[in-house]
């Protein structure tokens, strides 16, 4: 037998103790909280589906056991728990079919549901989720909403009636966060290793960038527009380039200033990290200031800059909500006419696209940085 | 920059050249050409093979094309166009949304152009955006012209009665910001006080007079409402003055926002038993909750009315807009704003396709 690691054993405790919550509400309206069901309150059919899955993971595992390999590379257990998530849902909906509710209602997925397919994902890898158990899981998710099996979740619902809304939200959110994370990559470079050469600036710099760091976000927001709404006034030419006091471009400068920190403090950690035998080497060498620079301390220090520049665009993706106040656009939009309209399954619509954009994002870069690792520095670590 | 193509992974890989053409070993680890080992960058070949050039110069060119190529981004994105469409905007709430929809269908219907920028942002953020110019068209409510004017709204009584109150703010606007009101709606979107309509009839509680003689014969009352409603002595304390009653700070749940959907919730479920909240007066839970605002005999709170504002410059462009926008906001009173509402905010319909529906059934819209 096989040990089962932390994670297993991590994933295996929340999914008993999701299976005792609520796993769905039908609601008799939108605003309505409900009446929450329970895993066992759904009809046979329902049961059926999830049963069968279970049962199908049960025989692939033993399988496992039994011939020391998976059946098929794709019906190894751990894969199949991706498909729970769309198990869940044909079920809920079975549930919402089978009741006799007025027009207008609709099923509200509760901490059940959402625990269940965290711990069904948790359980899809050794370490992290696989590439292939996230395709898995998307595709059966897809094919439930082609089937029409989640017309009656509530938060499928809010995604119908405003999806031209929400996908141009989505571009203008990805648009407003990637370009002022790149946008403040030079600056934050170019400051980083100012700190470095100059220690008097390092004082100042990071003084100021952490100063940035702390003011709350809306307030920051704030003291940009007032300058930004005088310099549009002044020079028309500002504002004909869509440099106003409200809008994109305070959203913009705001985030950028947010991604400094990151930025200025890896890459002054990158630099003061290079070895100084590596240097002194470099001296003996008779090579000259921006040789070193160039060969040595720049390739050296690129993979602490680079991660980052991660981090920045990161915690970029989420503050970039906060754009929906001021007029800037993006998935704060739909969060906070959400919040207006007490519409819980709205807020949800606004922040699953938010932690979705910024786990992918995460992964691409992550991907990039180990490339660019292996470029620059010929090492796999 | 064409860069001389140099044979990558040969001589020049084991040694690396320093100014005066000597050749030194290499450091272990690092080879030159660092980025061109894997990916044949012509920027990295350059700045490593070519001697005595002028790195410094190099640097702040290539600094300087990024810096172009950002700002040449930056200006395509929000790229405006020479002749101007209307930029309507409104609040971000279900209202905004409703009216916003609709003057955006109504002026598409007339073949102006318009950008849609329906709900925009908070009502300050919106006000702001409409004085600097970057917004053309939003909705308005009369009574917000005590804030906009603060040093000429001395006499607080006109904000009471719905005629002078508007004209009020539409002149000085026109005067001061060369904004204009059009026609506004009959629907007056004030504070009120609303209570289930079990608590009603149990109580006996009908209007503001009724209620304050229910709070002073000591039975439980707790209010959930908004900071600024209850510091405001044209609100709660204005109610409190008139109808004689004081409500203490345990009477009282205050939110910081003004943001009735969740506070007719809590009315509608009793949390924390609840059992009176601040209302607007076409909110559209009233309809679906099954509450009764409670009358208000006195009028203390200031007159809302919902009304289109223009910047003076863009109605000039387009007169027709005036009398496009009219008919339909003379058709909105309280009844028809509730009922488009709750259809967005209770039943969960897209503003747009409630906008249009209304407009057609009315014969706004063919």
């Amino acid at each position: 037998m096989r040990k089962a690691g932390i994670r297993d054993k991590v994933g295996l405790i929340l999914m008993s103790a999701a299976s005792f919550m609520p796993l769905a509400s039908l609601k008799a309206s939108r605003l309505d909280r409900g009446s929450p069901f329970f895993l066992w309150d759904l009809p046979p059919e329902g049961l059926l589906i999830i049963g069968s899955l279970l049962a199908l993971i049960l025989l692939s595992g033993v399988a496992y056991a039994r011939f020391g390999r998976d059946i098929g590379r794709y019906l190894s257990p751990r894969i199949l728990w991706s498909l729970m998530p769309a198990a869940l849902i044909a079920a809920v909906s079975a549930a919402g079919a089978g009741s006799t509710a007025p027009e207008g209602a609709r099923l509200g997925l509760g901490a059940g549901f959402w625990l269940l397919c965290a711990a069904s994902l948790i359980l899809t890898g050794r370490d992290g989720v696989p590439n292939s158990a996230l395709l898995a899981a998307g595709a059966s998710l897809a094919l439930c909403a082609y089937l029409g099996l989640m017309d009656d979740l509530s938060i499928y619902r809010e995604l119908v009636s405003r999806r031209t809304v929400f996908l141009s939200e989505v571009a203008n959110h990805m648009k407003l966060a990637v370009l002022s994370a790149f946008a403040a990559t030079v600056p934050g470079v170019l400051l980083g290793y100012w700190c470095h050469v100059s220690p008097k600036a390092r004082r100042w710099v990071m003084g100021f960038i952490n100063l940035m760091q702390v003011i709350p976000t809306l307030s920051l927001l704030g003291l940009i527009m007032l300058p930004l709404s005088y310099l549009s006034r002044q020079l028309p030419v500002l504002a004909d380039l869509g440099i106003r006091g409200i809008g994109f471009a305070p959203a913009f400068i705001a985030l950028g200033l947010y991604c400094l920190l990151p930025v200025t403090a890896n890459t002054l950690a990158g630099f003061s990290g290079v070895d100084r035998k590596a240097l002194f080497s470099a001296d003996a060498m008779g090579m000259t200031g921006r040789q070193k620079l160039i060969r040595i301390q720049a390739p050296l220090a690129f993979p602490v800059i680079f991660s980052g520049i991660r981090t920045a665009l990161s915690q970029n993706i989420g503050n970039a909500t906060i754009a929906g106040l001021v007029g800037g656009g993006g998935m704060g939009t739909l969060i906070f006419l959400g919040l207006s309209q007490a519409a819980p399954d709205l807020v949800l619509l606004g922040a699953l696209p938010v932690i979705l954009m910024a786990l992918l994002l995460d992964g691409f870069l992550g991907y990039l940085e180990k490339r660019v690792r292996m470029a620059v520095l010929h090492t796999d670590d | 920059m064409a860069a001389p193509v140099l044979p990558v992974g040969m001589a020049l890989h084991s040694y690396a050249t320093v100014p005066g053409g000597r050749h030194v070993a290499p450091i272990r680890g690092i080879k030159p050409g660092w980025l061109n080992y894997r990916y044949n960058l012509p920027m990295a070949v350059e700045w490593n093979f070519r001697e005595g050039e002028n790195v410094k110069t190099r640097l702040l060119v290539s600094l300087l094309v990024v810096a172009l190529a950002f700002s040449m981004m930056g200006g395509c994105l929000t790229k405006k166009e020479s002749k101007a469409p209307v930029v309507v905007a409104t609040m971000l709430d279900s209202e905004g949304g409703v009216l916003g929809k609709a003057i955006v269908l109504l002026l598409r219907a007339k073949k102006i152009e318009v950008t849609d920028k329906v709900n925009f942002g908070t009502p300050d953020i919106l006000r702001k955006a409409l004085e600097n110019k970057e917004v053309d068209l939003v909705v308005d409510y009369t009574g917000s012209g005590q804030y906009y004017h603060p040093e000429d709204a001395t006499d607080a009584t006109i904000w009471n009665d719905p005629v002078r109150g508007y004209e009020f703010t539409a002149k000085l606007d026109k005067d001061k910001n060369d904004i204009i009101w059009l026609a506004p709606a009959p629907a007056n979107n004030t504070e009120m006080i609303a209570v289930t309509r079990k608590f009603s009839e149990e109580n006996n509680v009908k209007d503001m007079r009724a209620f304050a003689d229910y709070v002073n014969s000591g039975k439980p009352v707790k209010l959930i409402c908004a900071a600024g409603f209850v510091e405001n002595p044209m609100r709660l304390i204005g109610y409190e003055a008139a109808y004689g009653f004081k409500l203490t700070n345990e009477q009282l749940i205050i939110l910081s926002s003004g943001n009735t959907a969740e506070m007719l919730k809590a009315l509608y479920e009793g949390t924390s038993g609840v059992n009176a909240s601040l209302v607007y007066g076409t909110d559209g839970a009233l309809d679906q909750m099954d509450l009764v605002v409670l009358d208000d005999p006195e009028h203390v709170p200031p007159v809302y009315l919902p009304a289109p504002v223009i910047r003076g410059e863009v109605l000039r462009a387009y007169p027709e807009i005036e009398d496009t926008l009219k008919p339909f906001f003379e058709s909105l009173t309280l009844e028809v704003l509730q009922k488009l509402n709750s259809k967005v905010a209770y039943e969960g319909k897209d503003a747009a396709a409630v906008a249009e529906e209304y407009l057609k059934a009315n014969g706004f819209l063919k």
